[in-house]
This record gives structure tokens, sequence and C-alpha cells, in this order.
């Protein structure tokens, strides 16, 4: 902006209260603010900053009202930080940077600055810290470079998923070969039943990582995602339990999409089994389907041929959302992670949702995530609508088969951009 | 045994063994070969056994083959080549394909390539018996 230039602050109504009006402004802000006095304690904090630390330190620091400015710093850094606070209340310097976050807690790194706040009458001045709201800003190189490292996760599970399935293929043929060789009254048909039971299971196993290792191109076809959600209501009904409500919320005028019916079973069955997983005391699912149409960022996913931007593409949106215990940051960007769960042992395998970003994405899709902890959790998955072949197309440049896949799914896909 | 007894004793095996269908299994996992060879002898199929595609081929020389069971995915020459040349030599004998990956697309590659049938590893012992009884009922 322009300095000669005032910027039009509007009048204070009469009789405003200013101080109520700026501690409104304080509280709602979408930035982190917070007040740090000279002893080195963080006294004031608005909820924007309370979020951003919640997720940046342990539970127990973050469920205080107050905590210490070093608290926010990787150890190693308390000593230097005690210093610049020093150094700016002391008027030797009149701002400083500090890195909260990392303090071995495995989350994303935020950049705090703090500003020497001069103090009102008798107060001591303050430091005032600021720092911009780290929700889901994964940085792009990160996020490639975490799709990266899934790939590599997928062709070493392709590879040991054959080896383990040679493997498998032996152990059932054997089984089967001691269970017709004993009597049927025989005991240890129940321990070659056992067996047998384990190798079932292994192979469903198998098969999931076969989704997630080498992810395939449905043959083309068309369906309607409302009638797979109607069709599997009752099962659905059946596995999250009696505690847990399932709504469907279906647009009648819904268009298809172009995927496979056991991929889009798969889809919709791991994301309403993971909600009901986070609604132990139980709760509502909703799922929801509706036409949308997606406006791409422009500069973002495609190339820059398009002179006046990208087009809007028609699409289909599947919602699940809960309204469970919702996922922390750390959950969130681990989310799609291989062999990620935060299930007990023996109760998740770690590949549901990697399985799910794999097929939305092997058909053109998108995925993308809304939770915080305590507010449920809302999925989003984005289709286009298959009656368009330009849109087909046109996604295939954002996913495309060969290459190094875009890191667009997960980020890209905001709620603004849903037109 | 007189000679006379000897030699009507053979003939009846011989007569016998026509009537047998011969099997190869062509898999790099011993296991599994040993596994699906004693269930072709439940079968009455006379089997035979190769761990490679090069090891298949030197047995379609010397032996008269009915039936291959083929894994797809073999050391050396890959299975679709192995079914190239096998369907080439023998173009009367019928072979199941065995994919690893249960991928359509391979077994579509495999049947389009004159294979007889598919099956999904890991498959069980009663999968295998109605296989090689339609192979045997196809043949006979």
């Amino acid at each position: 902006m322009n300095a000669a230039t005032p910027f039009p602050w509007p009048e204070l109504a009469a009789g405003e209260n200013t101080t109520t009006t700026f501690r409104a402004i304080f509280e709602r802000a979408p930035v982190a603010v917070a007040r740090c006095n000279p002893q080195g304690v963080i006294v004031e904090m608005n909820p924007a900053f309370e979020q951003t630390v919640a997720r940046t330190l342990d539970r127990d620091v973050a469920g205080r009202r107050w905590l210490r400015l070093c608290e926010l710093v990787r150890p190693q850094d308390r000593d230097q930080t005690e210093m610049l606070l020093r150094d700016l209340l002391d008027s030797r310097c009149n701002s400083f940077d500090i890195e909260a976050g990392g303090a071995g807690h495995g989350q994303a790194i935020s950049r705090w600055t703090a500003w020497r706040q001069p103090g009102c009458g008798t107060e001591p001045d303050h430091a005032l810290l600021i720092a911009p709201q780290t929700r889901d800003t994964v940085p792009a190189e990160e996020s490639l470079l975490q799709t990266q490292r899934w790939e590599a996760v997928g062709r070493l599970a392709g590879g040991v998923v054959h080896d383990f399935n040679n493997l498998l293929t032996g152990v059932m043929l054997y089984c089967d070969l001691l269970l017709s060789s004993l009597d049927g009254r025989d005991h240890r048909r129940r321990y070659a039943e056992e067996i047998r039971s384990a190798i079932v299971q292994a192979t469903g196993l198998v098969k999931q990582l076969l989704v997630f290792a080498r992810p395939q191109r449905t043959p083309a076809r068309t369906l309607r995602l409302n009638e797979i959600a109607r069709a599997m209501h009752d099962l659905l009904t059946r596995l999250i339990g009696e505690n847990i409500a399932l709504e469907l919320h279906l647009d009648p005028e819904l268009g298809v999409v172009s995927l496979g019916q056991a991929q889009a079973q798969q889809v919709l069955l791991n994301l309403v089994l993971n909600a009901r997983d986070a609604m132990p005391n139980g709760g509502r699912i909703t799922v929801e389907t509706s036409n949308c149409r997606f406006q791409p960022v422009a500069g973002t996913m495609f190339p820059s041929h398009f002179a006046s931007g990208p087009p809007a593409f028609p699409c289909v949106l599947l919602t699940v959302s809960d309204n469970g215990h919702g996922m922390d940051a750390e959950t969130r960007q681990r989310l799609f992670e291989p062999f990620f769960t935060t299930k007990n042992a023996g109760q998740g395998t770690g590949l549901g949702l990697t399985t799910v970003r794999s097929i939305v994405t092997t058909n053109r899709g998108l995925i993308h995530f809304e939770s915080e902890p305590g507010c449920g959790t809302r999925v989003m998955i984005l289709l286009p609508r298959a009656s368009q072949s330009a849109v087909s197309d046109l996604l295939e440049t954002v996913n495309p088969d060969s290459g190094p896949p875009s890191p667009t799914p997960i980020q890209e896909i905001k709620k603004e951009s849903l037109l | 045994m007189t000679s006379a007894a000897v030699t009507h004793t053979l003939a009846t095996l011989q007569i016998m063994a026509a009537n047998f269908l011969n099997l190869l299994i062509v898999d790099d996992e011993r296991s599994i070969r040993d596994a699906c060879r004693e269930v072709a002898l439940s079968l009455g199929f006379i089997a035979h056994v190769a761990d490679s595609a090069e090891h298949a081929y030197r047995l379609l020389q010397t032996q008269s083959i009915d039936a291959i069971l083929l894994d797809l995915r073999l050391p050396g020459a890959g299975g679709l080549e192995a079914l190239r040349y096998i369907k080439a030599q023998r173009p009367e004998a019928l072979v199941i394909v065995v994919t690893g990956y249960g991928t359509v697309q391979s077994a579509v590659q495999a049947m389009k390539h004159g294979a007889y049938e598919y099956v999904t590893k890991p498959f069980s012992i009663d999968e295998l018996k109605l296989l090689l009884q339609r192979v045997s009922n196809t043949s006979s």
C-alpha cells in the first residue's frame, strides 16, 4: 500500500467501546496472537494461538491457560529465546523470530515473530507474539516428497505382496490337504481350520495391499453413487452398530461417475468404518451426494495454455461426515500414509485410507479431509462426471498415469474451490 | 512271473497310462508345485513339475503333455512369453494360468494368447480340483 494514501479506517460510532471492539478482533483473528510478560510467561492468547499451540505441544501443556514461551521452542533453542526476549524488552532489538513446534513431536514447525509492545502506565513492556495459523499448510515440496515416499512404499509392497502371495498359496494348499486328510471327528481339524481362517484374513490383506500398490484403472463403466450407497445401507447399518445413526442425503439428480463397483463399495465402506471407529460412544454418520463444479486454482494444476484460467469441471461430490472425536494435526498429516493407524494393534491395517486415496486418484478424483479434535470429520471426494469427456481429458493432466503424481489431491481442493 | 505275463502287465499299464492325462506344473515355488502335484495325482493325472520356463520347455520336448498349470510370473522368461511358446509348440495343450497379482488385465492377456482358464493366487484345493476336473472333461 502506498504510504501516502491513508487507509480508510471507519469512524468509530459514538459511544462504541474501543476495548470491546479490539477484544473481538483479537479473539476472532485468524492469526495466532499472544502476549508474553518480561518473565517469559505467555499471559494472554487468542483462540487461534491456543489452536496452534494445541497442535504443537503436548496436551497437558496445551490444556493450561498459560505457558512459558520456552515451552514453545525446541530445548536447544530455549537459552537463545530467553536471551532474545531480554534483548527485545531492553530495546536492544525491535523484533525476533523463533521456530516453534519442533520439540520432537514430529509436527510441523511454525515460525513466530515477537515484537515489543510498550506497557501502559506502570505496566512493563510485553512481547507480542504473532504467527500465521499453520492449519493444513504442508509445503508443496514436502507433500510431493510424501507422495514419492508412498509411491516407494507402494512399489516395495508390490514386490513383497508377490512373494507373500506365493507363500500364502503354499500354506493354503497344504492346509487344505491337511484338512482333507483328517477325519471329521478329529480334534486337530479345529487347529487346521484356525490356520485356514488366518490365511483367509491374510488373503484379504494382500488384496488390499494390491489395490494400493498397483492401483488399477477400472474399465470404462459408469455407475451411480446413490445406488451404491442405497445398496450398502443395510450392511453399513449392521456394521456400525446400534449406537450410531447412518443418514443418507442423496441428490436424486446425481450425475454418473466412471468407477468400478467394487471400488466404490470399498471407498464407502472404508470411510464409514473409519467414522464408526471415531465414535466409540455413538453418534451420527452422514453420507451425502451432490452435483457440483470444481474450479481448479489457476496456475497450480494446469498448464498455462488456458489463457483465461482453467475451466470448471462438472463433478460428483461424495461427502462422509461424522460427529466423532476428530483428528489432530499429526493424524491429518499422516492420514494417507501406508500402515499408519490410530486404531489398536490388530484392529486396523493402516491401509484403509491409503486404498481410498489410491482408488480416488486413479479414477482422476480428488479427496479432501476437514477435521479438528472434538469437532468430527468430513471427507469430501470429488469425481469427474462420466458424461463429460472433456473433463476426463483435462483431469488426465492433473493425475497422469505416468510420472510423479501431482500433490494436488489433498492440497488443492479447498472449500472455496467448490462452486 | 513269466515273460508273457510281464508283457501283458506292461501292455495293460500302457493302456492305463494312455487314459491318464499328463499335467505339467510350472511354478518357481516348491511348496506350490508339490501341493499341486499331490492334488493332481489324487485326481488321476500324471504330474510333471518344472521350476522355470526353460525347464518346462525341456519337458515339453520329451513328454506328452496334455495340460499345463502355468505361473504367469516366472524367473527367466516371463509367464506370458512361456504361454506363447507353449501354445506354438503344443496348440492342443490346455493351459491354466496362475496369476499372482489377481489383475483382470494379465488374465485377459493370457486368455488372448490362448489360455484355457486362469486362477488367482492364493487358490484353494477346491478351486484347483474344479479346474483340473474341467481339464479332464474337456480332454476326454
